[in-house]
């Protein structure tokens, strides 16, 4: 009764006497029947839980060394001075094979020094905003430059986008020109908030572009600007403006099917 | 111990020291040509020098000093032997541009409101290759993130890595022109000196 009572106490079921009394008196024996096997059930539950936890701890375990990486420092290839003992022959072979690897490496590096221009050509550093005159591994001048922004501009009206890079890679000077006029493009409206115009006469701009343009084809060039304090700084709309001064010599010195390398 | 590691990571063999570094030297002026020649950009990582490379069409642009160079392996396949004696073609991760809001033009310049707005310059860059490699462009000055940590933790499990620690001074400068589609290309020849060359003649 006692044990009947606790159970009820514990439960917070039916009050004694009531009907599932008979249950609860049945539950409590068989608990007083199962408890003399419980260390048993207990070590096997232990036993259990511990395989559980192993296999756990493989998996993850597993899971890691797929996904974890060592790593070694990589230096040079480092020459040995340890004499390789081997035949007057063998050593005769190795001295032909090493002969013959140096000098197809060297008509490999005298190729690629072979590409590099000859000729005056231009090298312009995005990143640091440089534009550079050069001859072989000569600079024969440098400047400060402005290219692209990288800024995003969206069309309100429309699905259009532009993105304000200058493009990276090997160029031409494809046309120069003296004074040039600049054709304001759809995206110089839209940046100003102003509707694109309809007559093409409205495009041109007259000042903007400075005293001299070298053209690197699709809309892209080297021109001036009236905003020389920027120089320096990536704000353009992809663009490479300079200064004066320095565009007056960057014209002088490339001539049309001049090389850029941009950055 | 350590050139015959080098060595088999080369995929050289047991070929005697001095005719593994002249198949190095090689290789690399090989895969060098070919990569002037392809008309894409092109790194050259120097193990030599610690200096990474960006060159077009044989003409060097721009170097970044390194503060080293490591190769990674998964831990699953630590001891199978690498090779890096491949000419990568790689892909650099987009650009975020920083959006243009349409208005009138910029007033005169004036103290304070004249600062350059740049796009965000990454602090580690991943170069996804082919054949399977993954270069990590890592800057020496800053602490990964949470979030890239976890991304490099669940990138492709199976590849090889090189993790260049770019030296802080540069790391700007390379984020900032890192072209989109270059080539990648290991470097581990030792220049030779004086001594080295007469005993390799």
């Amino acid at each position: 009764m006692g044990e009947t009572m606790e159970t009820s106490d514990t439960m917070g079921a039916a009050p004694v006497g009531a009907p599932d009394d008979v249950d609860g008196a049945e539950s409590t024996a068989a608990a007083a029947e199962a408890r003399p096997a419980s260390p048993k059930v207990d070590r096997n539950r232990w036993i259990l839980g511990g395989v559980g936890a192993t296999l756990l701890t493989l998996l993850i375990l597993f899971f890691l060394s797929t996904r974890l990486y060592v790593y070694d420092r990589l230096g040079p290839m480092e020459i040995a001075n340890a004499s390789i003992e081997s035949t007057p022959e063998e050593a005769a072979a190795v001295k032909k094979e090493i002969k013959d690897l140096e000098s197809k490496a060297k008509r490999a590096q005298r190729s690629v020094v072979g590409m590099v221009p000859g000729s005056t050509y231009i090298v312009v550093d995005t990143a640091q905003n440089k534009l550079y005159l050069k001859k072989r591994d000569k600079v024969l001048h440098e400047a400060l430059c402005s290219t692209g922004s990288g800024g995003l501009l969206k069309d309100p009206n429309g699905d259009r986008q532009w993105v304000f890079e200058t493009p990276r890679g090997n160029f031409r000077v494809i046309r120069k020109a003296e004074d040039p006029v600049w054709t304001k493009p759809d995206w110089a409206f839209v940046e100003e908030g102003k509707a694109v115009p309809d007559n093409w006469s409205e495009r041109r701009d007259y000042d903007t572009l400075g005293n001299y343009a070298l053209y690197l084809g699709d809309g892209y060039m080297i021109h001036g600007t009236l905003y020389q304090r920027y120089l320096g700084r990536a704000i353009t709309h992809g663009c490479i403006r300079l200064g004066d001064e320095d565009l007056e010599r960057v014209y002088r010195a490339a001539p049309v099917g001049t090389q850029v390398l941009i950055f | 111990m350590k050139a015959l590691l080098l060595a088999v990571l080369l995929g050289q063999g047991e070929a005697p020291p001095d005719v593994a570094s002249a198949r190095e030297l090689e290789r690399v002026a090989r895969l060098e040509l070919e990569a002037a020649r392809s008309k894409e950009f092109y790194f050259v990582a120097d193990a030599a020098s610690l200096t990474l490379s960006l060159k077009l069409g044989g003409v060097p642009l721009a170097t970044y000093k390194l503060e080293s160079i490591e190769l990674g392996r998964p831990l699953a396949s630590a001891d199978e032997a690498l090779s890096l004696d491949e000419l990568y073609r790689c892909l650099a991760p987009p650009r975020a541009p920083l959006e243009i809001v349409p208005g009138p033009p910029p007033a005169p310049a004036t103290p304070g409101k004249d600062e350059e707005k740049k796009p965000p310059v990454p602090r580690s860059g991943v170069l996804g290759c082919e054949p399977p490699l993954a270069v990590h462009l890592v800057s020496a000055g800053k602490v990964l993130g949470f979030r890239e940590r976890l991304r490099l933790f669940g990138d492709r499990k199976d590849e090889p890595r090189v993790r260049l620690v770019v030296a802080e001074a540069d790391a700007d400068k390379l984020f900032s022109s890192l072209p989109a589609k270059p080539l990648f290309l290991v470097s581990r020849v030792l220049q030779a000196t004086p001594e080295s060359t007469a005993e390799a003649r």
